[in-house]
């Protein structure tokens, strides 16, 4: 085992570890791989990356963060994963995405575009000399010149249904102690992170709530053109469908709640940047329905087939904020470890989605300016 | 919600866990009509397969079949996702042929859940099951983790590895039914206290490597075969492309690397408080059981279209990291393979299948039903096998129907739980050809035959489906008794043939039957002579063809295998009264005595298999039930000419 040792001692280690599999650490993994840097992703569920945990709604960030998603900054292929599966509403600037196509897209993306995938459960982190040092719960240990969070809301992570409370960020999640008692011996402060999430519905009820209107949402595609400056609505464009896919679905239904028709538009469904709320399909190819946190009430008799949840959890808070990229969510925690997504204050999908890539630019000119001070191999 | 109420949701049956046994649990039972939650912990992770990206083999692919026949889904759902199919054992005797198909493991979980999702009757509660209501023997109801009451008299238990499940490797070890989720940690306490006895056991699952990073120049591919069925009986599967699997073998360095990390093996080192399963035993197993054998074989398996992963079937592991990436890089082939899931050991609790009737309902809790890996079995689809019968079951006793029996002569399913419920288990149980006495009548070629008309008169199966089986049930005694009733002569040319296929010439005229019967003429080439001689033996489909010559070719085991049957029969499922009084009866051993007191067989056939009972004791007990005047003459309404 002459070389082999040696050999093995030195693969754990990687010019950045991204440790969470979620939209934002994908993301962040990905558009780092796709520029040629050297990246492991380490999840704790890799049958769910990329997966949009909590609402299948999809909002736009604001009106300048907008470029990031037409097709300027992000990897094409990380584009397409998430628009190719998505749902939009034409007129309006939201839309719906089908999560486990989307989970299953990106992780077809994330493997093509040469991440160094790993399963495992983090547990605890530290500083070491070549940067940070990440341990498993299977007693593995990874080494990276630069660490990302994306653990989204795990640390410290419970979630309330009624009034009980339960461990780990949703139901069946195993909770990461560890890493955050590591975080916290290294002097990181946090503020409470929350999420209010809607139950789902197994079927449509039989009656649906009189004040709802059903409206038709179409395939999104890949984006085409752009949004003009200044507006804040994305341009959803009609784009080719995935390969294999199975729909067959012109459009796809949901009920809204009606909203007061804003000044000049034309149609009087859905607004432009908060939540829309109603009842959405949960996907293509699975029956569920998620219902909107306010309608919970109104749907009473329908057989749920997940109840709505609060979900609470530590995310990075306090002065130690010291680089805001705009306003994308992703801070240099410490020297060499980053907060992304949830995590890093991301209030909903897209916004963790920008803040991976935001946190990918980030790091990468790091990564380049170290290298660059570097004596040359 | 304020207070846990007992007016919760009213259901007929409620099915915990959404895994293999579950799903098929809980198909059954809406299909029967029966109103039908499924409560499991995750709604995303429903049908998994957790670990070989595989279904069917030697054994279990027999199980399939027949769950198709009967009208379950696990045959029709691996023909929708199947990346690789072939029939194993085409050389050998029709008994041991079974196909085996590659998953793509997305689709196929997406499959099912569409399924779920189109099926009437069912509907799917994300929770926990924390607590069993019963009183008096009875299940009354199912309380949630969430303070949610579920009334119900009718639940069937398919919680696989998550009772109490941790996950474990070298030595580091945390709370997990499966990597990375959370383990059911109450319900076994309740179980406890309902008066069920629960075991432990270990599972173990290899690791997955990068497929881009394998070699395959130094592996021997094993691709698909071009078949025109897939599992199930009723559909024909979409044509597709077909990926290849790859076989290596452990080198010496393999072995030398096992053994000298062997005290880390948390088998060797003592934490594993369970045992493990003997046939998919790890690689430390295997070099520590047979340290005479110079290498054991490897197979490369893709899990998926859409990822590169492959699964490492052979290499079976929990053995520290570190460790399982020496033991992949000494191994040819494998020597630049990038790990991407460590494997890994699962300990559990299961239910000691003893406590349970040969319609998988405790013996202690009547309503409560178990299925799966949690009564001890290994494998989707043994599990599957029982998530069905319980399934039917819950649903004829939500009704007070007659349980549904499936006896050892009639299928590989009747095997199954007979072993289970009679025999117990030591290990982890897994279905071998082997097991079934019977297996020339249980073959993967009749399976509908067998059990179409149960899952038809069960309302499993259309009225349509089994006249199709009917049809070709007649085209095989037609074609039959035409065989035996058209004599051949030779002519110069039959002979000529005859010996052309390396057989024997006939000195006086043979009915075709009777041709049929040697091995070297094939059917085909019988009706070409056929029609060559001015016969008309008519048009068949090839299923016919196939069944025609296979009764031709054993009918003679096949008979005898039959008469055995019969006079069995008698016997086998002579029923014994329920509390009938075992502990009075005199002149037989303590032993019986005590295991037959224990374990109240229903009939003389399961009685006769338990172990500590001998043929004598068997004899005196059928003495004694002449004496109480009990007639019995089968407990189920199943029982019926194979």
């Amino acid at each position: 085992m002459e070389d082999g040792s040696g050999a093995k001692a030195h693969a754990s280690h990687s010019s950045v570890l991204v440790v969470g599999g979620g939209v934002s650490g994908t993301a962040c993994a990905g558009t780092l791989a796709s520029r040629g840097l050297d990246v492991r992703l380490l999840s704790g569920a890799l049958d769910s990356l990329g997966v949009a945990e909590y609402s299948p709604c999809f909002l736009p960030a604001g009106a300048g963060e907008e470029r990031l998603l037409l097709g300027s900054k992000e990897p094409a292929g990380l584009g397409r994963a998430w628009f190719e599966n998505m749902w939009a509403l034409p007129g309006a600037s939201w839309g719906v995405v089908d999560r486990r196509r989307v989970s299953i897209r990106l992780k077809e993306w994330v493997e093509e575009i040469g991440v160094e995938l790993r399963q495992g459960l983090a547990t605890t982190i530290a500083r070491v000399p070549q940067g940070w040092l990440v341990g498993t719960a299977f007693g593995e240990s990874f080494t990276a010149e630069v660490a990302v969070l994306s653990v989204g809301l795990s640390l410290g992570g419970h979630h309330l249904i009624g009034e009980r409370e339960f461990p780990g960020a949703r139901i069946g999640e195993v909770p990461s102690e560890g890493l955050l008692q590591a975080l916290k011996a290294h002097g990181a402060v946090f503020d409470t992170g929350e999420e209010r999430v809607g139950p789902r519905l197994w079927r449509l009820p039989d009656s649906i709530p009189p004040f709802l209107r059903r409206v038709q949402l179409r395939p999104a595609g890949t984006l085409r053109g752009g949004a003009k400056p200044g507006t804040s609505r994305l341009a959803f464009g009609r784009g080719p469908r995935t390969a294999g896919d199975q729909y067959g679905a012109e459009y796809l239904e949901a009920w809204l709640a009606p909203t007061p028709p804003l000044a000049g538009a034309d149609v009087a469904v859905g607004q432009t940047s908060e939540c829309p709320v109603g009842l959405f399909p949960d996907g293509a190819a699975t029956g569920e329905w998620y219902v909107s946190p306010g309608l919970e009430q109104q749907v009473v008799g329908a057989p749920l087939s997940r109840r709505g949840y609060v979900v609470r959890g530590l995310v990075f808070g306090g002065e130690q904020a010291q680089d805001t990229q705009e306003r994308c969510a992703t801070r240099e925690v410490m020297e060499g470890l980053w907060a992304t997504g949830w995590l890093a204050g991301a209030g909903h999908t897209s916004a963790s989605l920008l803040s991976g890539i935001a946190c990918a630019d980030a790091v990468e000119r790091v990564i380049r300016q170290r290298d660059g001070r570097r004596a040359p191999r | 919600m304020k207070k846990a109420s007992k007016e919760g949701l009213q259901y007929e049956v409620v099915v915990a866990g959404g895994g293999h046994a579950g799903v098929e649990a809980a198909l059954a039972s809406s299909r029967m009509g029966r109103r039908t939650a499924l409560v499991t912990l995750s709604v995303d992770k429903i049908a998994l397969m957790p670990c070989n990206p595989a279904i069917g083999g030697v054994g279990k692919g027999q199980l399939t079949r027949e769950i198709d026949a009967l009208g379950g889904e696990q045959g029709r759902n691996i023909d929708k996702a199947y990346i690789q199919i072939k029939m194993l054992n085409t050389s050998k005797g029709p008994a041991v042929r079974a196909l085996r198909a590659q998953a793509d493991k997305r689709l196929y979980e997406d499959s099912m859940k569409a399924v779920l999702s189109a099926t009437a009757n069912l509907e799917i509660i994300e929770g926990e099951v924390a607590r069993v209501d019963v009183s008096r023997e009875t299940l009354r109801g199912l309380w949630l983790h969430d303070g949610r009451y579920l009334a119900t008299r009718t639940f069937v238990l398919a919680s696989g590895t998550f009772l109490r499940g941790k996950v474990i490797v070298g030595n580091c070890s945390y709370p997990a039914g499966r990597v990375g989720e959370l383990p059911a940690n109450h319900l076994s306490r309740s179980l406890e206290e309902a008066g069920i006895a629960l075991g432990r056991f270990q599972s173990a699952t290899p690791p997955r490597v990068d497929g881009r990073t394998i070699d395959p120049s130094k592996m021997i591919v094993q691709p698909g075969e071009e078949l025109r069925g897939g599992f199930s009986h009723w559909e024909t599967p979409a044509p597709r492309t077909q990926v290849p699997c790859y076989l290596t073998y452990t080198s010496a360095n393999t072995h030398q690397t096992v053994s000298e990390h062997l005290h880390l093996s948390p088998l060797k080192s003592g934490t594993v408080s369970g045992k493990g399963p003997r046939y998919c035993p790890s690689i430390d197993r295997k070099i520590i059981n047979f340290p005479e054998k110079d290498r054991h074989p490897v197979f490369v398996e893709p899990e998926g279209a859409t990822t590169h992963e492959v699964y490492l079937q052979g290499l079976t592991t929990s053995l520290p990291v570190h460790v399982q990436e020496l033991i992949i890089s000494a191994t040819p082939g494998l020597e630049r393979a990038r790990l991407i899931r460590p494997g890994y050991a699962v300990e559990y609790d299961y239910l000691i299948p003893e406590q349970l009737t040969l319609w998988l309902e405790s013996k202690t809790v009547s309503g409560l039903f178990s299925a799966g890996q949690v009564n001890g079995t290994s494998g989707y689809e043994e599990a599957a096998a029982q998530g069905l019968i319980a399934g039917i079951n819950a649903a004829l006793s939500a009704r007070g129907v007659e349980p549904f029996i499936l006896g050892r002569d009639q299928a590989y399913i009747g095997v199954l739980i007979d072993d289970l419920v009679t025999k117990g288990v030591d290990e982890p149980y897994r279905m071998f050809t082997s097991r079934a006495e019977y297996r020339l009548l249980l073959r993967h070629d009749n399976a509908d035959e067998r059990l179409a008309e149960f899952g038809q008169r069960l309302g499993l199966l259309e009225e349509a489906q089994l006249q199709a089986v009917e049809n070709r049930r007649h085209q095989v005694g037609e074609l039959q008794a035409f065989l035996d009733s058209t004599t051949l002569r030779d002519d110069g040319q039959l002979n000529a043939e005859l010996e052309s296929m390396g057989t024997s010439p006939i000195s006086e005229p043979q009915t075709a039957g009777q041709l049929l019967r040697r091995p070297q003429v094939a059917l085909l080439d019988l009706m070409r002579m056929l029609e060559a001689s001015g016969h008309s033996p008519g048009r068949y489909d090839e299923k016919v063809l196939e069944q025609v010559e296979i009764r031709a070719r054993y009918d003679g085991y096949i008979q005898r295998q039959l008469a055995e049957i019969r006079r069995h029969r008698a016997t086998e499922h002579r029923a014994i009264p329920p509390g009938f009084a075992f502990d009075s009866i005199e002149g037989i051993t303590v032993e019986a005595r005590d295991k037959l007191t224990r374990l109240r067989p229903a009939t003389l056939g399961q009685a006769s298999r338990i172990a500590g009972v001998s043929p004598a004791d068997i004899s005196v007990l059928l003495l004694h039930l002449h004496r109480a005047g009990s007639e019995g003459a089968g407990t189920s309404a199943a029982i019926s000419q194979p």
